[in-house]
């Protein structure tokens, strides 16, 4: 389990050190404070340096260009980088402390006998030169694992991946190797990933655990279905169809018909599921949730985390979501040193973290920790 | 680029007549205290040693906007002031062997903003209190006070009355204003409707330091201290 993590260059902080790091980490902190930044960069240190993780967040962020008559999409990678620039010497680097690993992501020039794919010569929006983005990788993770992420990327001189390698497959939370590592963003998991996370559930016969988790929200639970079907409906709807049994319903009803909150906690349900022995990364966590129920649903995920031994980092911009916590270790002492929340803000090269107890007392005292 | 809003400034403090009391003060000097336009937030901690044991936190997550905190002296303010200055330490900062009579205000390494401390009324007078300050307030030469002290003073000798030697002057303070045209008004309200003056020395002095510590405009007429 990551205690600390230590950034340099990376996306907005030139410089950054997070210490202090328990079973479950909240960030807080006003907007483009980079709280959504350092959760990407947890992700990608987890990962073991996976470029898909890389590349699958700036392609949700929207940096991405377009090219050519049916407009490709090519994910840009300079945002990555302190001033959103890439050149030749671009660097950052990401360390955890007490496990996992070091990652450091450079830019260096191709050299003069790289093979060249044909395809790509002579097209104008691949206009040499080009670069290499280089991704070292230094700690726990052993070569298996990282023999199937690729440890060079291709990129133009504005810093446009040149798929040279493979597809872009845009589903990070299914590496089959290393630690598992889980994201759930403001609008819940990549879709395609609900199916798949489902059938690990499946295998593992937790479908019943998925539906009592459920019930934190939606008391009238009885199941959850995902049905077979066309596969290529997977690429025609934003999301999956899933079916949702509701006590006294002769018949399933759409998960769209339940709201987004169901939508994104079911996102956020399965998520743990896959993480296990691993590390679980949330945005906004209290998405679509009514203050209500965000005692109960910290209570889920910190008792989850400790049975299974996954870290969690989340993040949130609300006060209700900062009260719940507090309430939920008020009412749960064996549950507090588990717990948590760090202010984040760049002004200063370090966040500023408060523990179980202190949460509690800040809280009742009405000290914005956000 | 313009930074993006951060959280209102805290100001806490220890009870709710602080709260009040604060609030109309400002208000009596053009400081709109309303939601939404308020430039600080007051939160009452309920007792003195939830406000000072909370200190280091709320100082160390103030990173984007000044924090202060108005302590009563109560006992001398070198013995108050030892207290806060422990508290001051585990933040990291740097705080003097007194508290400055002009109010401290100092900031922790690498932070962008100041954080403050004020003790009531005026970071000097032993036994200091909300109500010393009230106190320096009340109009001069007004004789309902005197008579106010004069008569707390005998029902607590001559009558038996209850109420413990350091909260004379409280006492004092509650009979004035039960005899004031609308009785019994709070602290806060009572500055509201003007029985109250709001210009004594300690006041200006307490609110010349929440200006400089706040960055509140309205309080840049504050006159400056005489020596």
């Amino acid at each position: 389990m990551l205690t600390g993590l230590n950034i340099e260059g990376y996306r907005c902080f030139e410089s950054f050190r997070m210490e202090g790091l328990v079973r479950v980490n909240l960030l807080v902190g006003r907007n483009g404070a980079g709280k959504t930044t350092l959760l990407e960069g947890v992700h990608f240190l987890q990962s073991g340096g996976d470029s898909e993780v890389l590349r699958s967040h700036a392609y949700r962020r929207g940096e991405v260009s377009f090219h050519g008559e049916r407009e490709h999409t090519r994910v840009n990678l300079a945002h990555l980088f302190r001033g959103h620039e890439l050149q030749i010497g671009s660097r950052f680097f990401l360390a955890g402390e007490n496990g996992g690993c070091s990652v450091e992501v450079s830019v260096g020039p191709m050299s003069q006998d790289a093979q060249v794919p044909t395809e790509l010569i002579g097209r104008d929006e691949f206009n040499p030169p080009w670069c290499l983005l280089n991704i070292s990788v230094h700690g726990e993770f052993t070569p298996k694992q990282m023999a199937s992420n690729p440890n060079q990327l291709w990129l133009t001189g504005e810093g446009d991946v040149i798929p040279h390698v493979r597809p872009i497959r845009f589903a990070p939370n299914d590496r089959d190797d290393g630690p598992p590592h889980a994201f759930v963003s403001g609008d819940s998991v990549w879709p395609k990933s609900l199916p798949e996370m489902w059938d690990r559930v499946l295998e593992g016969r937790r479908e019943a655990q998925v539906s009592q988790a459920m019930r934190v929200i939606e008391g009238d639970l009885e199941d959850i279905v995902f049905p077979s079907g066309d596969p290529r409906s997977l690429s025609r709807l934003a999301v999956p169809r899933i079916l949702v049994g509701l006590a006294g319903s002769t018949r399933r009803l759409p998960m769209g018909s339940m709201g987004d909150g169901f939508r994104h906690f079911l996102s956020l349900c399965l998520a743990m599921s896959h993480a296990e022995g691993g590390c679980l990364l949330v945005d906004e966590i209290d998405t679509g949730l009514h203050y209500s129920v965000l005692s109960a649903m910290w209570k889920l995920v910190i008792e989850t985390a400790k049975a299974n031994n996954i870290q969690v980092f989340a993040t949130t911009h609300s006060l209700d979501c900062v009260n719940g916590l507090a309430m939920m270790c008020r009412r749960n002492p064996g549950l507090v040193e588990q717990v948590s929340i760090h202010k984040i803000d760049r002004a200063i090269n370090h966040s500023v973290n408060l523990t179980g107890e202190a949460i509690v007392d800040a809280v009742e005292g009405r000290i914005e920790l956000r | 680029m313009k930074e993006n809003a951060g959280a209102t400034p805290q100001l806490h403090v220890e009870g709710q007549d602080d709260l009040h009391t604060i609030v109309h003060l400002l208000e009596r000097h053009g400081v709109g205290m309303d939601d939404g336009v308020r430039p600080i937030d007051i939160s009452p901690q309920g007792t003195l040693s939830n406000l000072i044991r909370r200190m280091p936190a709320a100082i160390l997550v103030a990173t984007d906007r000044p924090v202060g905190f108005v302590l009563d002296t109560d006992t001398t303010p070198k013995k108050r002031w030892g207290q806060v200055r422990e508290r001051i330490k585990k933040t990291g900062a740097v705080a003097p062997d007194g508290c400055p009579t002009e109010g401290f205000i100092g900031r922790v390494p690498d932070y962008p903003c100041d954080f403050g401390v004020w003790l009531m009324p005026d970071c000097k007078t032993d036994g200091g209190t909300l109500e010393t300050l009230l106190r320096s307030l009340v109009p001069t030469k007004d004789r309902l006070w005197q008579h106010a002290e004069s008569s707390t003073g005998d029902a607590k000798t001559a009558l038996g009355a209850k109420f413990r030697d350091q909260h004379q002057l409280k006492a004092s303070m509650h009979c004035w204003l039960a005899w004031q045209e609308e009785p019994g008004l709070p602290f806060g309200t009572a500055i509201k409707a003007n029985y109250f003056n709001d210009d004594s020395p300690q006041a200006m002095a307490f609110l010349r330091w929440l200006g400089k510590l706040f960055g509140i405009k309205k309080l840049g007429n504050v006159p400056p201290a005489t020596t």
